[in-house]
């Protein structure tokens, strides 16, 4: 209780209001666009946080990243295109609702769907986190390691395309992440007797190419842009108590899943709401009439994308380690803020912990308010043209390379992180594990050093008297074995189908 | 182009890098900072670029099986990307740290809503025109983050 009074203090300041209604308002509309997603919405507004202090940054950063979550919902029932990948499984039922006349419901049963799962999630955030990070104290370099190591292992196996590629592109970002003065002996790596690369490259311009100038390539090349158009004029309405009252079962159900799916590392809000969704449709009170626009449908996959929200943030905020890219973005805003994510979080920076978890619940609250008042203006904003858009994007992405440090290298760093990112996703490696990688990369090769330094430079020695990283390295060689001897398995019986099967 | 071209032409390209940076490892001014040091500065990245290589290799095999089966990667228009890309090189990398980003930034907008496809005779000019000026006077003057100024003028 001692730091709630504090953080609301800081949180109800006109700068840090501002910037959770404008947040919000921005998340929704980026996450409405199909193709944009979570990832490049907080990108854009990126640049706007370097200035502000640290509770209206982390405000407005969260508040793009739950909005944004929640945007998707609203193509997905109006146009049939999810925003997001995460809203994928509301199409099922929410755009045969707007065929029947029914959008404004399906907007109010998402919009309030939403808004419980992401309270929910909330719950478990501030349940969760502090104890992860009290336990998380514990931890010497050695159970580091096996932690970072055990978390790049499920962000590759679960990443789109191939764990190879996956795990390709983790190594691909611990590389990058070595580039420039080695922080154990002040050496410079990898610099070729360029200059400006001594410094090493700079995390911001090649998240921003990576994701969202390869997004304008992306696009420009012809890939997404299928997206119906808005035809239609819809409002919201929210159904009477007693239908809730009907479908709470899997509501509290759905968010359940995505809470525990979002702590996980590299599972997401997609895996969630489908996760959330076949369970309705296994158990759900109405679960015939789901895929023809049944509410519980959307509720399923609604309340559970957005219960991801605050699970996602558990090992992020505790442990450092971000389970997917949407929350690397968040890491890298509270890094570029001063604010060091982690086990020390909770002891050296309380305030600022409490003001995040404090403005997750107003986040939550706006985006109800603004799904109510603003839904019509939202609609419009759908009609933007792609050209508009994606000249946007690239002027925005300019501002974020170039703002964190005005070093006009960035902007060739993110420019070839542009390129990169492209040719990585159109050959189906994802782009997701670089960012992760170059996150977590320092701290991997620190505890690695530091723990070899302990055990006298014995590979054997490292994990003997460590039975928590002993057991995580267990669990990352069976994530690594697992998929590769079922691959052979599947090779010996089906021939090469099993490799295009896993592909 | 068929899924198997495309990943032996990956893994290759990545195997090549991978072992050019694993040689720049091992070069005269690399091998100077070994001396001294139980765990060098070389040692983490060469761990890495060890795995680099192998998975690359993993990768290159891969490709060379799915070579067999008839899976087309998708089609894109890679004239329609390629315009878009030497422009966005030349706003992002060359115009803007030249120029300044409000006088890079007007001609850039104009251009790539127009190559993009919009051709309203209001919305273009008023988007490459407004959006720049305002990003420019907010981040600017508002939020006083200062942005790549022009060699000729003062102010912007």
């Amino acid at each position: 209780m001692e730091y709630v009074i504090p953080a609301l203090q800081a949180l109800l300041t006109p700068a840090a209001i501002l910037a959770m209604i404008v947040g919000t308002a921005v998340g929704i509309v980026l996450g409405a666009l199909p193709g944009i997603g979570s990832v490049v919405a907080i990108t854009m507004v990126l640049p706007f946080t370097y200035t502000m202090g640290q509770v209206p940054a982390v405000a407005m950063v969260l508040a793009v990243y739950c909005a944004s979550v929640y945007g998707g919902s609203i193509s997905a029932i109006l146009i049939n295109t999810p925003g997001t990948p995460q809203s994928a499984a509301t199409t099922l039922d929410g755009y045969p609702m707007v065929l029947r006349g029914e959008g404004d419901y399906a907007i109010g049963w998402a919009t309030v769907s939403s808004v419980i799962g992401g309270l929910f999630s909330i719950v478990v955030l501030v349940l969760a986190a502090p104890q992860l990070a009290a336990v998380a104290l514990r931890f010497g370099a050695v159970e580091t390691f096996a932690l970072i190591c055990l978390a790049l292992t499920c962000i590759a196996w679960v990443s789109r395309g191939s764990m190879i590629k996956g795990l390709f592109a983790g190594v691909f970002g611990l590389f990058l992440a070595t580039v420039g003065i080695d922080s154990m002996t002040g050496q410079t790596r990898f610099d070729f007797d360029i200059f400006a690369l001594t410094g090493g490259i700079e995390l911001i311009p090649v998240l921003v190419g990576i994701f969202a100038l390869s997004e304008v390539f992306m696009r420009a090349s012809g890939f997404g842009t299928d997206a119906e158009t808005l035809t239609t004029r819809v409002g919201f309405k929210v159904a009477p108590f007693s239908e809730w009252k009907k479908r709470y079962k899997t509501l509290l159900k759905s968010c359940v899943i995505g809470s525990l799916v979002g702590v996980l590392p590299g599972t997401g809000a997609a895996t969630a709401s489908f996760i959330a969704y076949s369970e309705a449709k296994r158990s759900g009170r109405y679960r015939d009439k789901l895929g023809t626009g049944e509410p519980e449908g959307i509720i399923a996959s609604e309340s559970s994308n957005n219960a991801v929200t605050g699970g996602a943030l558990v090992p992020t905020l505790a442990l450092g380690i971000p389970g997917d890219a949407v929350t690397a973005v968040v890491m890298s805003t509270l890094i570029i803020q001063g604010i060091q994510p982690g086990v020390r979080l909770f002891v050296d920076n309380p305030g600022i912990v409490y003001a995040a978890f404090m403005s997750l619940v107003f986040i939550n609250l706006i985006m109800l308010a603004m799904a109510a008042a603003g839904a019509p203006l939202f609609m419009r904003i759908l009609k933007m043209p792609q050209s508009f858009l994606l000249t946007m994007i690239v002027i925005l992405s300019v501002l974020g390379a170039y703002g964190v440090r005005g070093n006009s290298f960035d902007l060739v760093v993110l420019f070839i992180a542009g390129l990169v990112g492209f040719a990585m996703r159109y050959s189906g490696v994802p782009v997701a594990p670089v960012v992760i990688g170059m996150v977590l990369g320092p701290i991997l090769e620190e505890s690695l050093r530091q723990g070899l330094i302990l055990k006298r430079g014995s590979f054997l020695a490292f994990y003997t008297g460590h039975p928590i990283a002993l057991a995580l390295l267990i669990v990352t060689i069976f994530i690594l074995v697992v998929p590769i001897v079922q691959t052979i398995k599947d090779f010996r019986r089906k021939g090469l189908e099993a490799v295009v099967d896993n592909n | 182009m068929r899924q198997g071209v495309l990943d032996l032409a990956f893994g290759l390209m990545m195997l090549i890098v991978g072992s050019l940076l694993f040689y720049e490892s091992f070069d005269a001014g690399s091998s100077r900072l070994l001396a001294g040091h139980q765990f060098p500065p070389m040692f983490y990245p060469r761990i890495l670029l060890a795995i680099w290589m192998l998975l690359s290799l993993t990768l290159i095999g891969r490709g060379a099986l799915l070579l067999k089966v008839d899976i087309k990667a998708d089609r894109i228009n890679l004239v329609r990307v390629g315009i878009c890309m030497v422009l966005c090189g030349i706003y992002v990398a060359w115009l803007v740290p030249a120029v300044g980003f409000l006088i890079a930034s007007i001609p850039f907008a104009f251009v790539l809503t127009i190559f993009l496809g919009a051709r309203h005779k209001f919305w273009v000019p008023a988007i490459s025109i407004g959006f720049p000026v305002i990003a420019w006077y907010v981040f600017q003057s508002i939020l006083r983050i200062p942005l790549p100024r022009s060699p000729w003028f003062l102010n912007f």
